[in-house]
């Protein structure tokens, strides 16, 4: 199986649910109104991926708020702080650390399950990565970030064998923080090995939105399977790293741009998918787009994985290859 | 004896957590939608920045800055004034999790116009208390920059005309402080001439204004004895992401006022004034510095509006403390 396609993690909310999340906020209706309209809205987006033919799913996160938040939420130790800013006129609220870090029971396995049985296309298991959590959140308790990071990861290791356990066979580990303090690789590598030491289930990691030149080839050292990277957005640059220090990984491959309202025509796609096998075997490549989905409308999002899929599929035949 | 006082480095947030506090973020959406105007959002970027100068104000802080609230990114702003660049992608900014649209250098730089200045002068109207300007510097808008050819510190220079004609603008409309934000400078291990000749530049134009320069997101400990002679009124160290740089500051003598960011804009942890206080007059003692601002060590922007009243407080109290206050 080559060029398999998937995607990063997350879906738009349609309005309805986005209006029942403020609502729900309010007290204006009950948690178990808000669930129904969330697994209303996951199935539906469990219904187009296999629609158009997409290789491995995410449930899209119409449950979760933040990609961070979401785990404070349901971690002893941990509260959501106020409002601020991610950039334009976006804004959301970070997990702050206040105490000993606690997991009382699986979070994202319920989830996983129901949607799994929905399909017969492998689900991602999806956690925000150790690292990334601690750099995401205020910390309030812990005597310094390593310290924080490894009580993230100790939980996180026991979410995700929750997940091998319940039959999840890909599970992501997100570290977009990684791309933010080079120095600090050897603690992300640290802490995201804690949680995939031994995990029976193939592993990956997404990251964005960043200064790579600083961190590769050193993010190879990565203890997951597969890295998934943003690659649109900063207009193809790794290819020339990867041209001077092979890729060794499976990597996942972003072809369409996430922050832009702009459909990518599919020749333009498929240029980005030939480009990326110039450096990565077709084997070793999947594809996805830049990042989660979930800034874009329903439409939007819709469109740019349709062109993503069909996209691939022509270079496929291009090449060859089966899916 | 050193004076003390104290004041925030520059951005301050722009929304909280009350729908009465939300009134910028509402309003740009409804401008998205088409269901508001050009002048409905500059009617909330105004009221916007006329809170944060209430809270600064009532805090007891001197100088107070606009928060920078109707920045969408410290680089854009600046550069959506210029010729010669077109903005990219979503780049991160430093190590924080927020994200400036990258700039793509495309030709000559050329100002257009003041871009700053309109704001500083609202804010000079609505508050009671001197207001700072803050730009951001050459080096720091040349490092995000992508440019195809001559490198970080031609397209700086070529920067520095306009930026020190921005500098100058603000002079002319009555700032009292203008700082030029250089966080890019934690990533140097060297000072480069180009922020030497810009100093130069914007000092010969600021006319009676105090020129201050600003480091942040980490330490300048081996720039610290060529900021210091700069020919500027004023320097801004972080000293908790950077508090590596405490050791050659407490080694060196500042001719200039020292704003010291000792209260974390970061964390929400919040800091014992008493210690603040201690970290300043020890600063200030080893330094002979005559005025000392104690202030954050970055934008407090990364924080929720609440906790940075907070951290308000905090500036406040250390600052009486630290001048001996009960």
């Amino acid at each position: 199986m080559t060029l398999l396609t998937t995607h990063v993690g997350s879906y738009p909310k349609p309005p309805e649910l986005q209006k029942a999340r403020t609502r729900h906020s309010k007290g204006e209706i009950t948690a178990e109104r808000l669930h129904d309209l969330e697994l209303a809205a996951t199935k539906d987006w469990i219904a187009f991926q296999e629609e158009i033919g997409l290789d491995i799913l995410v449930d899209g996160e119409q449950y979760r708020g933040d990609m961070a938040t979401y785990f404070a939420e349901n971690l002893e130790g941990a509260e959501v702080s106020g409002l601020v800013r991610s950039y334009g006129n976006r804004f959301y609220k970070k997990p702050v650390v206040t105490g000993e870090l606690r997991r009382s029971g699986a979070i994202t396995v319920d989830w996983w399950r129901t949607v799994q049985e929905w399909t017969e296309r492998p689900v991602k298991g999806m956690l925000t990565g150790p690292y990334t959590m601690m750099d995401w959140s205020f910390d309030e308790h812990y005597a310094s970030r390593r310290d924080c990071a490894l009580a993230f990861a100790r939980i996180l290791r026991d979410e995700a064998r929750d997940l091998a356990r319940a039959g999840a066979s890909w599970i992501q580990i997100d570290e977009p923080a990684l791309s933010a303090r080079a120095d600090e690789l050897p603690l992300v590598v640290e802490a995201l090995g804690v949680v995939t030491e031994g995990l029976a289930a193939k592993t990956i990691t997404h990251t964005c939105f960043g200064n790579y030149e600083k961190l590769y080839p050193g993010m190879l050292q990565l203890p997951v399977d597969q890295i998934d990277l943003e690659m649109s957005n900063s207009g193809l640059d790794m290819i020339e790293l990867f041209r001077k220090h092979p890729f060794t990984k499976e990597i996942a491959f972003g072809v369409v741009d996430v922050h832009t309202h702009l459909i990518e025509p599919k020749e333009l796609v498929k240029e980005r998918i030939r480009r990326a096998l110039e450096v990565i075997p077709p084997q070793r490549l999947y594809i996805d787009p830049d990042c989660g989905l979930k800034t874009r409308t329903v439409d939007e999002a819709k469109a740019k994985m349709r062109v993503l899929v069909e996209a691939t599929r022509e270079v496929r035949a291009e090449i060859g290859a089966k899916a | 004896m050193t004076a003390f006082s104290a004041a925030i480095l520059n951005g301050y947030p722009r929304i909280g957590d009350a729908p009465s506090e939300q009134v910028l973020r509402r309003t740009l959406a409804k401008r998205d939608g088409g269901e508001a105007s050009d002048a409905d959002v500059l009617t909330a970027v105004e009221s916007t920045a006329e809170a944060a100068i209430r809270e600064q104000e009532s805090a007891g802080l001197s100088p107070v800055t606009d928060g920078q609230v109707a920045w969408p990114d410290p680089v854009s702003h600046l550069l959506r004034g210029l010729d010669g660049f077109v903005l990219g992608g979503l780049i991160r900014w430093f190590d924080t999790n927020t994200y400036i649209r990258q700039p793509e250098r495309t030709g000559r730089v050329r100002r257009r116009g003041p871009v700053t200045v309109a704001a500083f002068e609202h804010a000079r109207r609505v508050a009671g208390r001197p207001v700072k300007a803050v730009l951001t510097g050459p080096w720091t808008l040349a490092s995000h920059t992508r440019v195809a050819d001559g490198g970080t510190e031609a397209l700086a220079r070529e920067l520095v005309p306009s930026i020190a004609e921005e500098v100058r603008a603000l002079a002319h409309a009555g700032a009292t402080q203008i700082q030029i934000d250089e966080p890019s400078l934690t990533h140097e291990a060297a000072l480069p001439d180009v922020v030497r000749e810009a100093a130069a530049s914007f000092a010969a134009g600021k006319g009676p204004s105090r020129l201050g320069l600003a480091t942040y997101f980490g330490g300048v400990s081996a720039l610290v004895p060529d900021l210091l002679a700069l020919p500027v009124d004023f320097l801004a160290f972080d000293l908790v992401q950077g508090a590596a740089s405490l050791p050659a500051l407490r080694r060196a003598r500042a001719p200039m006022t020292l704003y010291l960011g000792l209260v974390d804009a970061r964390n929400t942890r919040l800091e014992d004034p008493a210690a603040v206080a201690g970290a300043a007059r020890d600063v200030a003692q080893a330094t002979g510095a005559a005025e000392v601002v104690v202030t954050t060590s970055n934008s407090l922007e990364f924080l929720p509006r609440g906790r940075a009243r907070d951290k308000l407080a905090v500036l406040a109290k250390a600052a009486a403390l630290a001048g001996g206050a009960p």
